[in-house]
């Protein structure tokens, strides 16, 4: 059962609708220095569902950064390590940011056939929702890949720093997030007054 | 199959993967053949002026909805998931949900059926009956009514429009005892009555029997549509009341008039959403 706060817009910049600390943090801060949503003359109403995998912006921006640092990755060490030229391996760069959709889901089948060996094998593995071991998973390769990246030729050690900037400012967010603990969940709880079970 | 394939998708596939998922079903949607075909017609008939290559770009879009709303509609059966919802409309739906006796939604193949059902049964406290054309696929339509069963509230009950004798017979029943029912009003399937209107310029048929049913139960029909508005985002459109009252001795003039104030708020609506009018067959007869 999920938490909702029925017709209020600001309900969407309650931190607990973010899943990473970076966005947290930023919702938290456009939650306290936004001003007070104006009744609307369209008659609209709102039930905004409280559930930290509900906002678009932060899954729509990871799943960019992904597919784009993907690409990017891929082009750069043809470029290097395989001697593709310059102009083809920017040429590649568009055809790999569509391909990447589909190279990025190897990960989930390779998790699935994981799975179902260990299942076969007598562990305890529960049969159904693999998402999580899909996601640690994904996080161990590019680390992985982020690491062999920043100790390779220039300039692919620059989208191994990118990687490794975005990791360093979300643990920075997290510890933002902790410090600021009680003026987040007071602001959460001044919203979330009256809201309803859904 | 691909049913079954969403559904493990959507039960394996991190939050964060999620849109570079959905991009590549919707390539694949795109790629098939008759579904980009059919979209490709209807979107002609709503754009006659668009040339071939807007036509794509907007059955891309059609498709990348219909994707995120397939997705939306199997994480809310398997996880629980529901989104965020908009009400436009508020006060057709406040006279929905206030008025007496009983009701009748009209809507279309537009965001989420399930979705919206669940919602009006959660925020209700009337029984809610949906109408819906099963699926062609015998296997296919016992995968999506173990699903369906799985996640709908007690107060919603599900019919098919294939057993129309009987149906009619328990629609008019429930809706004597107060209760809404819904029904999917843009697509004929099958032997079910149709009426002859106008959509988009061109000749359609749409179903005569929320018409039928308003005019003997004297309850109001109410159009009301899901629309999409983005990740995990609904609106619920609720517009004016279309009542369908026997005016004289010609009852078919009068289902009609019904079935035309119908097509005119539908017109209007998929105008406007034309991006996720789930139609992948021509909803026009051909001249």
């Amino acid at each position: 059962m999920m938490k909702a706060h029925v017709e209020l817009a600001e309900g969407r910049w309650l931190p607990s609708r973010y899943r990473y600390a970076m966005f947290r943090l930023t919702a938290f801060l456009i939650l306290r220095w936004r001003a007070p949503h104006q009744a609307s003359s369209t008659n609209l109403r709102y039930v905004v569902i409280i559930d930290r995998d509900q906002n678009p912006i932060e899954s729509f921006a990871f799943s960019l950064f992904l597919v784009t640092w993907g690409a990017a990755y891929a082009s750069v060490a043809a470029m290097l390590y395989w001697g593709v030229r310059p102009a083809v391996a920017a040429g590649l760069f568009p055809i790999l940011f569509i391909l990447m959709p589909l190279i990025v889901q190897v990960v989930l089948y390779v998790v699935a056939g994981l799975m179902a060996v260990s299942r076969r094998a007598g562990l305890p593995v529960a049969d159904t929702n693999h998402a999580v071991q899909t996601a640690v998973l994904f996080l161990v390769i590019s680390v992985v890949a982020a690491m062999a990246a920043g100790s390779g030729r220039f300039p692919l050690p620059i989208l191994g720093w990118i990687w490794f900037a975005l990791l360093g400012l979300n643990a920075v967010a997290a510890v933002l997030m902790r410090l600021l603990g009680k003026p987040v969940q007071a602001a959460e709880a001044h919203l979330l007054e009256g809201s309803s079970e859904f | 199959m691909w049913r079954k394939v969403l559904r493990w998708a959507v039960l394996n596939v991190p939050i964060c993967f999620e849109p570079a998922v959905i991009a590549f079903w919707t390539s694949l949607f795109f790629l098939w053949r008759p579904i980009r075909r059919g979209a490709m017609v209807n979107l002609r008939a709503i754009f006659p002026r668009s040339t071939v290559l807007s036509i794509l770009f907007r059955t891309y879009r059609l498709l990348w909805n219909f994707a995120w709303t397939i997705t939306d509609n199997v994480r809310f059966s398997e996880l629980g998931t529901v989104p965020d919802w908009e009400f436009a409309g508020f006060e057709h739906y406040q006279r929905l949900q206030s008025h007496p006796g009983g009701a009748i939604i009209l809507t279309a193949h537009m965001g989420s059926y399930d979705l919206g059902a669940q919602l009006l049964a959660m925020r209700g406290d009337r029984k809610l009956t949906i109408v819906r054309a099963p699926e062609p696929d015998p296997e296919t339509q016992e995968f999506e009514s173990r699903a369906y069963q799985r996640s709908t509230a007690a107060s919603v009950r599900t019919d098919y429009n294939t057993r129309t004798a009987a149906l009619a017979l328990d629609l008019v029943i429930a809706l004597q005892a107060g209760e809404i029912v819904a029904i999917q009003g843009d697509r004929v399937t099958g032997a079910i009555a149709s009426l002859s209107s106008q959509l988009f310029g061109h000749s359609t048929l749409l179903p005569s029997g929320p018409f039928a049913l308003a005019m003997a139960t004297g309850v109001p029909i109410y159009p009301l549509f899901v629309i999409r508005l983005g990740r995990r985002h609904y609106r619920l459109l609720t517009c004016e009341a279309i009542s369908v009252e026997r005016t004289g001795r010609d009852r078919d003039s009068d289902l009609r008039r019904g079935a035309m104030a119908w097509s005119v708020t539908l017109e209007s609506v998929i105008r406007d959403h034309w991006y996720q009018w789930y139609t992948f067959e021509p909803f026009y007869q051909a001249s």
